[in-house]
């Protein structure tokens, strides 16, 4: 947190991790010239502090724990510290005596035991190669459960690097020169002075070498006349124990790469060579690769990951020409298709959102830069060697979000339509089936084709030229083979059904076809009695359709569904549907059912709305083209499904070898309607052994604020209801927490888990009770591991919790889905808190267990059931109903 | 850009920010002030930090009141007794397993690994990076001054490097 705040202040090395050239180019603001010719878009300090956040991906492993227990483990060898370099000594030996058992009572591991010897060569002096095997009792984060499983990961172990320390200075060169290629190409006029391979990203200079003196002054002539004079300050050493380290190998990397013609685009690095034109829809994928260098659980390793980036051709230029077509509306036109746009200018890759359109301008209008009238035209040319085509274009307007609060907020960018490309995909294009087809026939790749990819990215970075001569001159060796790593397959888990009788899934984690056969765990006694069904006259047909097959699914599964109330309405509109459901209420439904015609988003979220907010009953909504649909059987199989889940009862279970636990799932999903808010969900299990319910409830909450504000309150009330239920409070809590940025965990841990412990034994000391044992895990779905068996996926239920897995967390990969095309994403679980005493087998376990209890899908999903719930019900609200929905609904799965 | 995406910090009225950036900064504020400004957490919600005087005021006024009071004054689900079902028994019963929770500190204390030390005050930072040298590399090797420093550092003043 502390960096985050500093970042203003203190450049040294928050930055660097970025590539340096581009990482500064981005700073530099072409446009913001416009107004003020003494821009302030290159100082370095004013760099928005989002892109050096996004700069340093690898800041996010924060320690748990580091400051709960303060200065706990770190002067524990006082004596032995300077002769062991290698692993300490192990437990029972002279070296744990002094060691302080931390606050948990946590017995140390005996670390780097197991790992065997290689990776112990990357320091340099003389290490104790002693041969360790670890104790059985000793804590570890490594399950012992399941079916091994030899997998493939997509790293590579580095073979060397440096081993010794890197000398960090600091450049200066008077006058001040802003570009910071001009930078680089004065001071590469000195490069014989320096060591070979150098890295500078315009401030600082990273060299093998060391300099004769602290600080050296070097003088030289400008190609355009004018002395200028370089400083170069000496600012410490860099040594391989520290995170600079790290960003300093993935700078050497990044630079490496650059050697295979690749061009940077945000934040990673795309090969233009190899671009994908995909002409009928005006794009192109660009392949490209994401790579970071880190430390993992015992080995520094590199991550590479093949991404796509889409990249529209289109130029803001053509939107124009096409509104032109209707002069009358032409302006009015452009606006409403341009406004809010993201676009990409090419010149300096950076990009904008268009805030406003000026028609009032064109490219022939002048600005004062640096004291001189300049138009467009000629700024464009002199600065970036860019011709502008048609001098006619209106001129685009852009507010620089990030800049305005250190300035006036009045700093506005100015941008060529010629020259913005636009970026991203509209929700028209996304909605086109072919063209997401397309792009998915080369985005989607199977694992054979991923693990082929990564392959031949790194013979070429080991193969060409330049790359090579930047890796050997910093003495940095690639693995050629992907990293191999043991993963376990946990054993396939029972659905328990009626009359306690169990399945097993199938090999992909299915369990559709036992619903034949097999009876709802829970139905309500008299069967789904008393509610309405609303249909326009013209489709009441379809209705008919439906209800004979939903009787039919439901009555195999259990579930008796008497006829319904049938109110027809004569036509679709919204308001007919209002209407009926406002009049219908004095049946007192338990549910009500309205077929639609079509999905009108706007007619959904009023049926919702009245639903949940006005009438607090569950509402089912059916569109005819599914009644049309030929498998209308099994779709009928799943609304059965969902309308005993909606009446508050429960399909299927598994088994749960805890008692009085309390799992809660937390997820926020932004409000459609307002920018500024966002919805937080939370999800809980009430009891999964006897009396298998869920209580849900949602808080508003404000888009800017990454961390939960509202999260005690929420928990709160799932902890009232479980006491009301149980008449105690439950003995332990699991909770998972999605949405959350693998960034900011330090953050959460400070402001979510520490708060949650307090008023957690607060709760238990008022009510007379131990303090619960709580595991507070994270969810990351976004990880960029990948995990291959073979040539293919890796089966459901596999978990990696080493090798890959990093050092500073209790963490895990889990893989809990099935995928039908490309290559599966495991989730990354991180427990950021826990004193629940399980083992990590029992948790990685009851994790996956916890992944077969989303009741619209009769199989595993990719995070734990609770989530899946909490993001459905918050994307809900956020987009339908924008509004907190009755209590009165709490237990049920209306929103499913 | 509306001036109403700019907000202050409580702790300080000088500290100004975009509004996205007010959650991290008042958790560095609230350490550096603790023992200068002292604030209350609002109950409802915890980005609200108010004055002890104004606290009062602020629990009955906050917007974000109306999560207790929804859930006060609405009418609770109904329990249902209907959905209990059998005892689900299981193969395995975790109930008396005790064991002590991985603390992944202890094993990146004494591993030859990177730690990392974001989320520090600088000073701390350092003192950090100084220790894992001399946990990792010897005392000998945590010497940061430049060779020669101290006897170059006016000569290569007075006379500059000529190319």
């Amino acid at each position: 947190m502390a960096d985050d705040q500093e970042r203003g202040r203190r450049r040294p090395y928050s930055r660097n991790s970025d590539d340096s050239d581009e990482g500064r180019k981005r700073a530099e603001e072409p446009s913001a010239k416009f107004y003020k010719c003494h821009s302030d878009g290159s100082d370095p300090s004013r760099i928005p502090p989002k892109a050096s956040s996004d700069a340093q991906p690898s800041s996010s492993s924060s320690s748990r724990g580091r400051s709960f227990v303060p200065n706990e483990p770190r002067a524990e060898y006082p004596s032995t510290s300077h002769m062991s370099r290698g692993p300490p000594p192990p437990p029972g030996t002279s070296g744990s005596g002094q060691m302080d058992a931390p606050a948990a009572g946590v017995r140390p591991t005996g670390t780097g035991s197991e790992s065997g010897g290689p990776q112990g060569n990357r320091r340099q002096t003389d290490r104790y190669d002693i041969v360790r095997t670890r104790p059985d009792d000793v804590v570890t984060k490594q399950g012992k459960d399941g079916r091994p499983i030899m997998l493939k990961a997509n790293f590579f172990g580095l073979k060397t690097m440096p081993q010794w320390r890197i000398v960090h200075y600091h450049v200066d060169i008077s006058p001040d020169i802003e570009s910071i290629r001009l930078r680089l190409g004065i001071l590469s006029e000195h490069a014989k002075l320096l060591s070979a391979g150098y890295l500078y990203d315009g401030k600082q200079l990273f060299m093998t070498k060391v300099l004769e003196s602290e600080v050296t002054v070097l003088k030289g002539q400008l190609k355009t006349g004018g002395d200028y004079i370089i400083t170069i300050k000496f600012v410490g050493f860099i040594s391989t124990v520290e995170p600079r380290f790290l960003q300093v190998l993935n700078l050497i990397l990044r630079r490496s790469m650059k050697g295979l013609k690749l061009e940077l685009v945000g934040r990673n690095l795309f090969d233009p060579m190899a671009k994908i034109p995909i002409h009928q829809h005006h794009m192109e994928l660009w392949p490209g690769y994401e790579t970071s260098i880190r430390q993992h659980e015992k080995d520094i390793l590199l991550c590479a990951e093949i991404t796509h980036k889409v990249m529209r051709t289109e130029t803001v230029y053509d939107i124009l020409r096409r509104s032109s077509q209707n002069p009358s509306r032409h302006q009015e036109e452009f606006r409403s298709n341009v406004l809010g746009l993201v676009v990409l200018t090419d010149y300096n890759n950076k990009t904008y959102r268009v805030n406003d359109v000026d028609f009032s301008q064109t490219p022939n209008s002048t600005f004062s830069c640096k004291g001189k009238d300049v138009s467009f035209v000629e700024y464009y040319q002199m600065k970036y060697n860019i011709r502008i085509r048609d001098h006619g274009q209106p001129l685009l307007i852009s507010k620089n979000k990030d800049k305005a609060q250190k300035t006036n907020a009045s700093d506005i960018v100015v941008l060529i339509p010629e020259l913005c490309r636009v970026t991203g995909l509209t929700e028209n294009m996304r909605s086109n089936f072919q063209l997401m087809r397309a792009m998915s026939d080369y985005t989607r790749m199977k694992p054979n084709r991923r693990i082929e990819r990564l392959t031949v990215f790194n013979h070429r970075l080991q193969a060409t030229h330049e790359s090579v001569k930047v890796l050997t001159d910093w003495n940095m060796r690639l693995e050629e083979k992907l990293v191999e790593v043991k993963g376990r397959i946990i054993d396939p888990q029972k659905i328990v059904f009626n009359q306690k009788r169990k399945c097993l899934p199938d090999d992909n984690a299915d369990w559709t076809k036992h619903f034949r056969d097999h009876q709802m765990l829970t139905t309500p006694s008299d069967g789904l009695s008393r509610w309405v069904a609303i249909v326009p006259r013209r489709n009441g047909r379809d209705l008919n359709t439906l209800l004979s097959n939903l009787v039919r699914a439901a009555s195999g599964m259990g579930l008796r569904i008497r006829d319904p109330t049938v109110l027809e309405i004569y036509d679709d509109r919204t308001a007919s549907y209002v209407k009926e459901m406002n009049s219908c209420t004095n049946l007192d439904p338990k549910l009500i059912l309205c077929l639609v015609p079509n999905n009108n988003v706007e007619r959904y979220s009023s049926i919702k709305k009245i639903g949940c907010i006005d009438k607090g009953i569950p509402t089912q909504v059916v569109t005819s083209k599914t009644v049309s649909n030929r498998s209308l059987m099994s779709i009928a199989t799943k609304i059965a499904v969902q309308l005993n889940c909606k009446m508050g009862y429960t399909p299927w279970m598994i088994e749960l070898p805890l008692s009085g636990l309390m799992t809660l799932g937390f997820d926020i999903a932004k409000s459609s309607r307002d920018r500024s808010k966002a919805f937080g969900a939370l999800v809980a299990s009430m009891d999964l052994q006897e009396n298998s319910t869920y209580f849900s409830t949602v808080a508003e909450c404000s888009a800017y604020d990454v961390l939960a504000n509202h999260l005690w309150p929420m928990m709160a009330k799932a902890l009232r209801q479980y006491q009301r239920e149980h008449k105690i409070l439950p003995k332990r809590i699991l909770f998972y927490r999605d949405g959350v940025s693998a960034g900011s965990l330090q953050q959460l841990f400070e402001y979510e888990v520490k708060d949650i412990v307090e008023k957690l034994d607060n709760e238990y000391k008022r009510a007379n009770l131990p303090p619960p044992m709580m595991a507070y895990i994270t969810v990351s779905r976004s990880s960029k591991t990948r995990f291959f068996n073979r040539e293919s996926n890796p089966p459901p239920g596999t978990v990696v919790d080493d090798v890959v897995t990093l050092p500073e967390r209790y963490d895990f990969y889990l893989v809990s889905q099935t995928v039908r095309q490309g290559t599966v994403s495991p989730t990354s679980y991180n427990v950021l808190y826990s004193n629940i005493n399980l083992t990590p087998d029992q948790l990685q376990k009851l994790t996956y267990k916890m992944c077969h209890l989303y009741y619209n899908w009769s199989g595993t999903t990719r995070v734990p059931a609770v989530c899946q719930y909490a993001k459905k019900l918050a994307t809900l609200v956020g987009t339908n109903l924008h509004t907190i929905p009755q209590s009165a609904l709490e237990k049920k799965f209306y929103y499913l | 850009m509306s001036p109403k995406d700019i907000v202050h910090c409580p702790y300080n009225r000088a500290h100004f920010m975009l509004r996205k950036k007010l959650q991290q900064h008042i958790m560095k504020c609230r350490e550096i002030y603790k023992d200068e400004v002292e604030l209350l957490v609002c109950p409802f919600n915890k980005a609200h930090h108010i004055p002890a005087p104004e606290f009062h005021q602020h629990t009955k006024s906050c917007e974000d009141r109306k999560i207790i009071m929804h859930y006060q004054y609405s009418q609770a689900a109904e329990l249902n007794e209907e959905t209990k079902h059998e005892k689900i028994e299981s193969e395995e019963n975790w109930d008396d397993t005790s064991v002590d929770d991985y603390n992944p500190q202890v094993y990146a204390s004494q591993a030859n690994i990177v730690r990392d030390a974001s989320g520090m005050f600088p000073a701390q930072r350092k003192a950090f990076i100084k220790q894992e040298r001399l946990r990792q590399l010897g005392e000998e090797s945590d010497d940061v001054k430049p060779p020669k420093a101290t006897k170059t550092h006016d000569a290569a003043r007075a006379k500059p490097y000529d190319r």
